[in-house]
């Protein structure tokens, strides 16, 4: 099914006298897989609930292609996933599935053709006629994410659909919902792994204490990683020259015997100034092992927009 | 449409849960039970029928209105229902189902017990089917009513509890004796029986809309 976009004007939610989220504007156009990043506590679930309806006692307005997310309309457009997915104990696998089908109004026939083709997508078809309650965590949180895709809605709103499964499961989930993007479908995800966000989001939002510290595409976020200020400097013969004296570095901080980080002033190409640190080295007799901007991680980016709250 | 359905899942998951087989066989045994333990002198005049019915009756609306109380507080606390909300239900469907299932499951198992009751007294007391059957129909009336009452304040007293245990105390506590608190009066006053139906249902009716209402906002 074709996406649909999520509008989330002016939302706010208090609990008491806790503001869990604060005035948070965002639009997430159809066909768009978002990643929400924060750290615990954040309001990433809040969000992802007040998106499906599941808080409904909120301020602002949140719109699904256009309509109220509050309205019957937007519901069975939607799929949602829990953290942590439960199912009530006397269900199996099949009939778990089977009752979520029909109350989103698909057709019988066509719905067991869906189950099957769903668990096998996810690799737990053998587990058709299990139990709910003989499920490993993984397995459950493949089953969580098999009925919020069973219905093929047009938004999917994902709350840490990987963070306890394998590595193999977590390739197979990211390439699901790679293959949903190609289909148009929109998908909200919250996560902690920031490789798996790193992978499959076209944008991410970091939210701290309830707010959109950080809004960008993964694109621009990749290219901050690579626009680095930092180079490390290991040197086979040190010539013991002043590093600092080049131009364009800005510090040097010895790492070990004949390692050092060198920090380029802001303004400067980076590249320039390596091959000047190269050029000087050599020319003072010296001989370098291995020269390397260092590049940061998406962690990095995350915890500098976080203000140094760790994860 | 999904009224239906979530009443034929809440009533499967009964059968399946074997708490309807538990149910369906239990309280007919108790009625067996209670014509070998209860001595005969203790009925006072009373038809053993009566007697058994009247006490099934208070122990089925005891447990109609404990099983559906935790069974929602279990549902809201572990998030279970939550895959219910986010598809196209109304929140009072799967109100309505679960009260709905629960109660037809222990109004049938009352109604076996009252069956197996009757036949006891028939055939170990010599009584007639007549005689075993006098101020039946009453008796099946405020049973029901019973279980209507704490049921109805079963499903509110869940909404509102943060936990089972508390649910199940307030509910033994609260909704049980509520609902032979309205009751006896009405008896002890000789209201008609279309009276006691009215009050009763009347005050369901309020405890239902107040238990819709407040589930609607409800943060599951």
């Amino acid at each position: 099914m074709a996406g649909g976009g999520v509008s989330i004007r002016r939302l706010s939610k208090s609990y008491r006298l806790t503001e869990v989220i604060k005035d948070i504007h965002l639009d997430i156009p159809a066909g768009e897989v978002f990643g929400l990043i924060g750290p615990n506590g954040a309001g990433k679930t809040t969000t992802l609930k007040c998106i499906v309806g599941l808080i409904r006692d909120y301020q602002g307005e949140i719109l699904i292609d256009g309509q109220s997310a509050l309205g019957s309309d937007t519901v069975n457009h939607i799929g949602y996933m829990p953290q942590s997915p439960r199912f009530v104990a006397w269900r199996n696998v099949h009939r778990a599935l089977r009752i979520f089908g029909r109350l989103n109004g698909m057709d019988l026939e066509i719905l067991e053709s869906r189950i099957d083709e769903v668990l096998e997508m996810l690799d737990i078809i053998d587990f058709k006629s299990k139990p709910v309650t003989q499920l490993s965590g993984g397995t459950l949180q493949k089953l969580g994410f098999a009925q919020s895709i069973l219905h093929s809605p047009s938004i999917l709103v994902l709350d840490e659909p990987m963070s306890s499964l394998d590595p193999q499961s977590r390739r197979q989930i990211r390439g699901i919902i790679q293959n949903l993007r190609e289909r148009g479908t929109t998908v909200v995800f919250s996560s902690h792994i920031l490789s798996d966000v790193q992978d499959i989001a076209d944008r991410v939002g970091i939210i701290n204490y309830g707010q959109i510290t950080h809004l960008g595409k993964m694109e621009d976020i990749k290219r901050e990683m690579r626009t680095t200020r930092l180079i490390d400097l290991d040197l086979s013969v040190d010539p013991k020259i002043d590093l600092a004296s080049i131009p364009g570095v800005n510090s040097v901080d010895v790492t070990g015997q004949t390692s050092y980080r060198i920090r380029v002033t802001d303004g400067q190409d980076t590249d320039v100034v390596i091959d000047d640190i190269i050029w000087k080295v050599m020319n003072s007799g010296g001989s370098v092992r291995s020269v390397f901007p260092v590049t940061k991680s998406l962690e990095d980016v995350y915890m500098q927009h976080l203000g140094g709250r760790p994860l | 449409m999904s009224l239906a359905l979530v009443l034929l899942d809440e009533m499967n998951g009964f059968y399946r849960s074997r708490l309807m087989t538990v149910l369906w066989g239990g309280l007919p045994i108790m009625a067996i039970l209670l014509y070998f333990l209860v001595p005969e002198d203790s009925l006072a005049g009373i038809p053993f029928t009566l007697f058994a019915s009247l006490l099934v009756g208070s122990i089925g609306a005891l447990l109609a209105s404990v099983m559906l109380a935790v069974n929602l507080v279990n549902e809201i606390n572990d998030h279970s229902l939550e895959l219910f909300l986010v598809r196209p239900v109304k929140r009072w469907h799967l109100l309505a189902s679960k009260l709905a299932a629960v109660y037809l499951c222990v109004t049938v198992a009352c109604l076996l017990a009252l069956a197996v009751g009757i036949g006891v007294d028939v055939l170990f007391n010599g009584t007639s089917l007549e005689a075993a059957t006098v101020g039946l129909g009453d008796s099946l009336v405020t049973t029901m009513l019973m279980m209507g009452i704490s049921c109805s304040a079963a499903l509110l007293i869940a909404i509102f509890s943060p936990s089972v245990l508390i649910a199940v105390i307030l509910v033994i506590f609260g909704a049980n004796q509520l609902s032979a608190l309205v009751i006896l009066p009405v008896m002890v006053s000789e209201f008609s029986t279309a009276m006691t139906v009215a009050v009763s249902t009347i005050l369901c009716l309020v405890m239902l809309a107040l238990a819709v209402f407040a589930f609607q906002r409800r943060e599951v």
